[in-house]
């Protein structure tokens, strides 16, 4: 990626960075701001980011068309995984950035339940105070 | 049953006679309350509540539980009749609030992430990822707040065995609970005719909610918690399922027919 043209800290957008209906805050706020540039947002200074959050803030820059030429920065893996769960879900591509290159983040597949078998045992509550 | 667990918490509800006018609930052998129990005895007794039931006692010998149900306003919040309401204030002690604390939640806004903040604050001095809880938290109070259909609030508690290195959060509720809500969302009307555990797991699949385009909340608090080493329990009508920190699923007929959602999460310390 060229220059970066527009720098945004995620916490400049809404703060706490939970919830589905967050994610439409902060992605409305970008919106608002955004002048057609290329945007690098910047995730590390939030405590919290949950999925919902990054999936619903995706969703709609994605609709906006916004998404592709936006890139999400962390040094966080936690958040480099959830970016990977939103585009394997999504079936978009999600950029992040790694050593001044702009590249996509990788795909999380979801975990795979199974069922327990007859012979498992679930796990036991704790049954006393300590 | 020194202990009311997930294992026996609806057959315990099951007992109880609401055929009487003042059902007695029995807490006479109880020793230990788990978080998951009770918010589950709590919604049951909510629930008939909101049916005009109040309910009389069978007080608790262990001092502890009779306490810390006293030091919670368990017989008001729950609608006891008020000659145990009065005793229970007697048995009460000024206390600081505390990881255990009963909380109600009514569906307000932004109230997911408000309780998410509030547990982060007091879970600061356990060994515990707080971004995680915050996420998970968040995530179930704002499924409640979205898809419980309910004026009723909703209960959550928390406690940390620190000798057990396992902490326990649950929320519970008494509204349409899980096959219900899924049968607004016309891909799903099928679950109508399924048990309630089929669709408790069929929510757990990501891209599934009775509002299209949406469903990763659930998805996500399983798989952190999973990935975290934890587990959960999750009720709903007469269903139950517990995911283990393998991802194995355990389908279980709870034996009491109880409205809304119900579960526990549950991480080591």
């Amino acid at each position: 990626m060229g220059r970066v043209h527009m720098r945004l800290a995620i916490t400049e957008l809404t703060e706490p960075c939970l919830t589905r209906k967050r994610g439409g805050l902060a992605a409305q706020e970008l919106l608002s701001r955004d002048e057609g540039r290329e945007v690098r947002l910047v995730l590390n200074g939030t405590e919290f980011l949950s999925l919902s959050f990054l999936d619903e803030l995706v969703r709609r820059l994605h609709d906006a068309g916004v998404l592709g030429r936006l890139t999400f920065e962390t040094n966080r893996g936690e958040h480099l995984e959830k970016l990977g769960r939103v585009r394997d879900v999504r079936g978009v591509d999600i950029y992040t950035v790694v050593d001044d290159e702009r590249v996509l983040v990788d795909l999380k597949p979801g975990l795979n339940l199974t069922e327990a078998a007859a012979t498992d045992q679930p796990p036991q509550e704790p049954k006393d105070p300590h | 049953m020194p202990a009311l667990d997930a294992t026996n918490v609806s057959a315990f509800c099951s007992g109880i006679d609401l055929e009487q006018e003042r059902p007695v609930v029995d807490l006479s052998n109880v020793t230990f309350v788990t978080p998951f129990a009770l918010v589950y005895v709590g919604m049951f007794l909510r629930h008939f509540n909101s049916q005009g039931k109040w309910f009389d006692w069978a007080r608790p010998v262990s001092e502890s539980v009779e306490d810390y149900l006293a030091g919670m306003r368990f017989y008001e919040r729950f609608q006891f009749n008020p000659e145990v309401v009065e005793a229970a204030k007697q048995l009460r002690h000024d206390r600081d609030p505390s990881l255990n604390d009963i909380i109600d939640i009514r569906r307000e806004e932004d109230v997911g992430e408000r309780i998410a903040s509030r547990s982060a604050d007091l879970l600061r001095a356990v060994p515990i990822p707080l971004g995680l809880v915050a996420d998970a938290v968040s995530e179930l109070v704002d499924n409640f707040a979205q898809h419980s259909g309910t004026d009723l609030p909703a209960t959550f508690t928390m406690q940390w065995f620190p000798r057990r290195r396992h902490l326990s959060l649950a929320l519970g509720d008494c509204g349409l609970g899980i096959r219900r809500t899924l049968q607004r969302n016309p891909e799903y009307e099928y679950v109508a005719q399924q048990p309630d555990e089929d669709a408790i797991v069929l929510a757990l699949r990501q891209r599934v909610s009775c509002q299209p385009g949406h469903g990763m909340g659930l998805t996500e608090v399983v798989e952190n918690v999973i990935a975290a080493g934890g587990w959960l329990t999750i009720a709903s009508g007469g269903g139950r399922v517990i995911i283990d920190k393998a991802g194995k699923l355990y389908r279980q007929h709870a034996g009491c027919e109880l409205p809304g959602v119900q579960l526990a999460v549950h991480f080591p310390t």
